[in-house]
């Protein structure tokens, strides 16, 4: 057994140490991927190219460190093992539908799209669950055997066969843990290229979108919870105020009061829910266990319009120049975590973001010049 | 040109003629202590004793995080972010313990078995006592966690990777277990106990050490470090001391112009607590305060409520009430406001006085008030007993009430 040691803080000039948490065997081997592809590239003249790859990768023997249960005494085990398949297709159009040089009006375009997906084939024995990550509310990124490599893994509220969420008696929805809401991995991905010149002007532009995903956020659940996000000023069910007084509440007579929230479903012996709850109670105890968020975005990525200078004003000595203003990251155009302020296309991690800061937009610009 | 060449190519030979035959182990990291003997594992196990029976809210240890006991037993409400008080900890992850101490104190008990050097050099003692005091704190880990857990694996934890899916233990199964490591260490240990390691009347402490950052109180921490404010004490507790003019509550409550101010349990509005609610006291929250483990009231107040259940006790001729009110005496010295007078009143007080009617709750009631910022014993009371009389939460985010017990960590069932 090849388990290091971890040095514990000195007390009073006493040495501490712990045995490490990793459990090593020693007997690591370089992990092994097959993969195979078949692709095609035509081209029609030099008006219209298609490109298009389907592929299969078999991650095979990857070196794991496994979370295993701690009442081993080790919370994490070094091992080779598992089977990943990765597959999917690449697509690319691209088209020049007019070309006129230097004189006129021309245009190229380029469409890419994308779909992988990853499976979990196998771990090892005795191992259905790699557990990846974790973050707040007991929310973890799990690659699961049998299942989409990337599963979302955490609390949702317990909701009854026709579908209606259970609510305690206390006015607010109860929850189950280690329920999959679904993988990290977007349904498709894309990019469009275009280049568009005029005589001495051009413009180039590029446009994002994916679609499906999802991702943990933090920043709604901060949002949600502390009050800072506008959602959280509103009218309930009643047009009432809901940071308003709700009553004395009776399970017969309901409140008393008009304002405060009610969360739809119904109590465990199947009756309406009629019980109106703080705001607070609502946004910052029930919603803290639901935070996901879509990774589907369209985005103007980056948008450049330049000018060629008349050779006239160049002089001898340089044979061109060019003037151009540029953006990056230049607008969100649509994407439903955008409402928190997120951009799910600048997330600082594969699958969460932890409250971070709004992306910035870039604005500069440049002058190229040829000798 | 060519002698460049030949140049170039020497030069190469020499850089790749050194021995390449011995990378060293990159398993190994060479910052860290290479092998560990059993003294140093045995310091990091006692160093984490704690947060056991002085319940802390951790900010640089989170997995050893116990102050949700606090808020179970109703010492602490909490301000600013109401959640703990208001039964929102559900499933907490052990891992931490097993990995930790449990682990260490395992391996003191392997290495001494295999006769490994690591356990049997001179200056690491004799190996009944090495075993002995392995399995008295291993036991006490153990207890803390069943206690809160009830079943768990035990017969097959700390085993590493042998088994991978482990049975979890009847709690009842787990105890008796105990009491046998614990007789089996004690027989042991006679010898050394019989030569005075404790006296009667004495106290078992933890004492922090000031000015280190890695030793200090975590109280200190998280007041005087982090500047956190989230804690004052509650009106369940305060309110009842400052009733019977309790000297204790200016001890464990900060005082505000001589004042105690304790904060509403388990409310679900947000409050600011400095100045209008009194935090921990300020011993209690000293960088160098010395953390009650094991009293010498707790020992009193076990004893009066074996002899209000008539258990017989050998070598103990004081009365339960006489027992009773010994309990509360050791209370006062040891949190150092015994004053004659002000004792007598108090335990004439009605709502204090002993009489074999009330006995048990009023026992049991002491012994939760003795024990502050120990929320795991007074919690453990509480479902044992029922004392002292608790309301729940009035804001509780889980309807069953005040928990009974703590939810396995939820990676348990993935994991196992």
């Amino acid at each position: 057994m090849y388990t290091a040691t971890e040095n514990g803080a000195l007390y009073n000039g006493t040495a501490s140490a712990a045995i490490g948490n990793t459990y090593r065997t020693g007997n690591i081997r370089p992990s092994l991927t097959t993969s195979w592809e078949i692709g095609t590239d035509l081209r029609l003249f030099d008006l219209l190219g298609l490109e298009f790859t389907y592929y299969v990768d078999d991650n095979k023997d990857k070196i794991l460190t496994l979370d295993i249960d701690p009442t081993t005494g080790f919370s994490a085990y070094q091992i080779n093992a598992g089977k990943i398949q990765r597959k999917g297709f690449e697509a690319s159009i691209s088209a020049n539908p007019f070309r006129s040089g230097s004189s006129g009006f021309n245009w190229d375009v380029a469409l890419n799209f994308g779909r992988n997906r990853s499976m979990v084939v196998e771990l090892a024995d005795d191992i259905q669950t790699y557990l990846a990550d974790f973050q707040r509310n007991e929310t973890r990124l799990e690659h699961r055997v049998g299942k989409e490599w990337g599963m979302l893994v955490g609390r949702m509220w317990n909701r009854d066969e026709a579908g209606n969420v259970i609510i305690g008696s206390n006015g607010i929805a109860t929850y189950s843990n280690n329920q999959e809401k679904g993988t990290i991995q977007p349904d498709y991905t894309g990019g469009l290229f275009n280049n568009l010149s005029y005589k001495g002007f051009n413009l180039s532009f590029s446009l994002d979108f994916q679609n499906g995903g999802l991702f943990h956020s933090l920043t709604k659940m901060y949002g949600l919870g502390a009050g800072l996000h506008e959602n959280t000023v509103g009218v309930n069910d009643k047009g009432n105020d809901w940071r308003d007084f709700p009553g004395a509440y009776t399970l017969e007579n309901g409140n008393s009061g008009n304002g405060r929230i009610l969360v739809p479903g119904v109590f465990a012996n199947g009756t309406p829910n009629n019980r109106y709850i703080p705001a607070r109670s609502y946004f910052y105890t029930a919603l803290q266990r639901d935070n996901i968020n879509q990774m589907v975005l369209e985005k103007l990525r980056e948008v450049r319009l330049g000018y060629e200078l008349p050779k006239a004003i160049l002089g001898r000595f340089i044979k061109g120049a060019n003037f151009g203003v540029m953006v990056s990251n230049a607008l969100l155009i649509y994407a439903p975590a955008k409402e928190f302020g997120v951009d799910p296309s600048e997330l600082e991690n594969i699958w969460y973001e932890g409250g971070q800061l709004p992306s910035t937009r870039t604005t500069g610009f440049n002058l190229r010049v040829r000798l | 040109m060519k002698n460049k060449i030949f140049l170039f190519i020497g030069i190469l030979f020499a850089l790749v003629a050194c021995d390449p035959s011995d990378f060293g182990d990159l398993n190994v990291d060479t910052r860290q202590v290479k092998e560990a003997p059993t003294p140093t594992l045995l310091t990091y196990s006692l160093q984490k004793m704690p947060y056991i029976a002085f319940n802390i809210p951790d900010r640089n240890e989170a997995g050893l995080e116990t102050n949700y006991l606090n808020f179970f037993a109703q010492y602490l409400s909490e301000g600013p972010y109401p959640a703990g008080s208001l039964y929102s900890t559900r499933n907490l992850s052990w891992s931490d313990w097993y990995t930790g101490p449990l682990y260490n104190l395992q391996t003191i008990i392997n290495l001494n078995n295999e006769e490994n050097a690591l356990a049997t050099g001179v200056e690491y003692g004799f190996k009944d006592n090495q075993l002995a005091v392995a399995r008295i704190l291993k036991a006490y880990y153990f207890w803390f966690l069943t206690d809160i857990y009830g079943d768990i694996p035990y017969s097959q934890a700390l085993k590493g990777t042998e088994e991978l899916e482990r049975a979890y233990d009847s709690q009842e199964s787990i105890y008796t277990d105990l009491f046998k490591e614990l007789t089996k260490a004690q027989a042991e240990f006679t010898a050394a106990i019989n030569s005075g390691v404790l006296e009667a009347g004495e106290n078992v402490t933890y004492q922090f050490i000031g000015g280190d950052p890695n030793n200090w109180n975590p109280w200190f921490e998280d007041y005087n470090n982090d500047n956190r404010n989230d804690y004052a004490i509650s009106n369940t507790l305060g309110d009842f001391m400052l009733a019977n003019n309790d000297p204790r509550v200016f001890i464990y409550g900060e005082n505000l112009n001589s004042q105690v101010k304790t904060l509403a349990y388990g409310n679900n509005q947000a409050k600011n607590i400095p100045g209008a609610f009194s935090r921990v006291g300020n011993t209690l929250r000293a960088d160098n305060t010395e953390a009650p483990i094991f009293t010498y009231a707790q020992v009193l107040f076990a004893k009066a409520e074996a002899a209000q259940r008539s258990w017989s006790m050998p070598e103990e001729a004081r009365s339960t009430k006489q027992l009773y009110e010994d309990a509360i005496k050791a209370s006062w010295e040891f949190w150092e406001v015994y004053d004659a007078t002000a004792y007598a009143t108090y335990i004439a007080d009605s709502d204090i006085a002993y009489s074999a009617a009330n006995g048990l709750e009023r026992i049991i009631k002491q012994k939760w008030v003795n024990q502050y910022l120990n929320g795991f014993e007074a919690w453990t009371n509480w479902r044992r007993t029922g004392y002292p009389t608790l309301t729940p939460a009035p804001d509780a985010t889980q309807t069953g009430g005040i928990p009974r017990r703590m939810g396995y960590p939820s990676a348990a069932k993935p994991l196992n």
